[in-house]
């Protein structure tokens, strides 16, 4: 009977364990960008497999803020984004491999890293009483010295349209508001990527300027890497 | 009467509390993303000068709270100076950038030499 009981007790832990995700601290999720310091990152312009064409241009709008807050310098992208167009490289750019394009950067802006975004999925899914779009990108910062993965985040969210969270932009919520109904994708595009850039800056080690840089090694975060990551190596993005 | 002291100092706490737990942003943003899509979106007058407006904003925002002007602001503020044909405060904002993030000096470099 003891047996019983302790061979339950051991089973507790395990099924819960099972059924969450494992936290683990920034340190060893990530040890490279603490290896690193990457201080300045420059955006890549987003792939976007999803949504309207030009939907991945408007989301560059959305991704300067939230990791300039986590304590990053963003180089600033109308500017990077006017380079590449000079360049003839802003559309063709994914067809090179993602390290060879931190590396250019590199040698370019002298950006320590790349920021990468991939659209995977932007479903709006309409209810009588709410209006939600599951959304899922896939982040990367890759290192302009070594060309490895240094950070990656990739996780499904559900972000709800029809309850303002107040995080910021109320004002221009509201004025919104009335234009839902017209256009309902568009309009609610920045508040979605703007949730979802922020639940996916969480794990993202702090950055030089922020005041608790170095100081979050220990911090237990949920780790969701990116597919590529996980798999240990491969350049092309994993659609489902 | 205990009771009305205990209270008093719980009050008092929160109150030191909730004081010092607010601490600066790390940057004032405004509205940008906002105004920085309709202007891509629209790309008429209007969001245009909403776009200015924002970055006025954040600079004026962050001089008075003494914040950091986040990064790329004065860049892109050259930029915008840069295709209204203002070089002069073109190069001014591309310097304000380069001397407060020393990191994007080699960008800046380019852009001062293309003026």
């Amino acid at each position: 009977m003891k047996r019983y009981i302790i061979f339950g007790i051991f089973l507790i832990p395990f099924l819960f364990s099972s059924c969450t995700t494992t936290k683990l601290t920034k340190q060893q999720a990530y040890p490279k960008m603490y290896e690193e310091n990457p201080l300045s990152l420059v955006v890549a312009p987003p792939i976007n497999n999803e949504t309207a064409a030009d939907a991945g241009e408007y989301y560059l709008s959305t991704i300067a803020i939230p990791t300039t807050l986590q304590g990053f310098y963003i180089f600033p992208i109308p500017i990077v984004m006017d380079i590449l167009k000079d360049e003839g490289a802003y559309n063709t750019i994914h067809e090179i491999p993602q390290p060879v394009i931190a590396q250019k950067m590199y040698e370019l802006f002298g950006a320590d890293a790349t920021l990468f975004t991939n659209i995977l999925k932007w479903d709006k899914k309409y209810r009588v009483t709410a209006a939600s779009v599951v959304v899922l990108i896939d982040y990367r910062i890759v290192s302009g010295k070594t060309g490895e993965i240094l950070w990656s985040h990739a996780k499904e969210v559900a972000v709800d349209t029809s309850v303002d969270t107040g995080a910021g932009g109320i004002a221009g919520l509201i004025a919104d508001a009335v234009l839902t109904a017209a256009s309902t994708a568009l309009t609610d595009y920045v508040p979605v990527a703007r949730a979802a850039n922020n639940y996916a800056m969480i794990p993202l080690p702090y950055g030089k300027y922020h005041p608790s840089f170095g100081l979050d090694k220990e911090t237990k975060v949920v780790v969701y890497k990116s597919k590529i990551e996980e798999s240990g190596g491969g350049l092309e993005p994993d659609t489902e | 009467m205990r009771k009305l002291f205990k209270l008093t100092f719980l009050l008092l706490g929160v109150f030191i509390l909730s004081n010092c737990s607010a601490p600066k942003p790390l940057y004032y943003w405004g509205n940008y993303q906002d105004t920085y899509y309709k202007n891509m979106k629209k790309a008429d007058e209007k969001a245009y000068d909403n776009h200015i407006a924002t970055l006025d904003f954040i600079l004026t925002t962050s001089a008075e709270n003494e914040v950091r002007v986040p990064p790329g602001i004065y860049a892109e503020y050259g930029y915008i100076k840069l295709a209204e044909g203002n070089p002069t405060e073109a190069r001014k904002f591309f310097e304000l950038e380069m001397a407060t993030y020393p990191e994007s000096a080699q960008l800046m470099t380019l852009l001062l030499d293309n003026l």
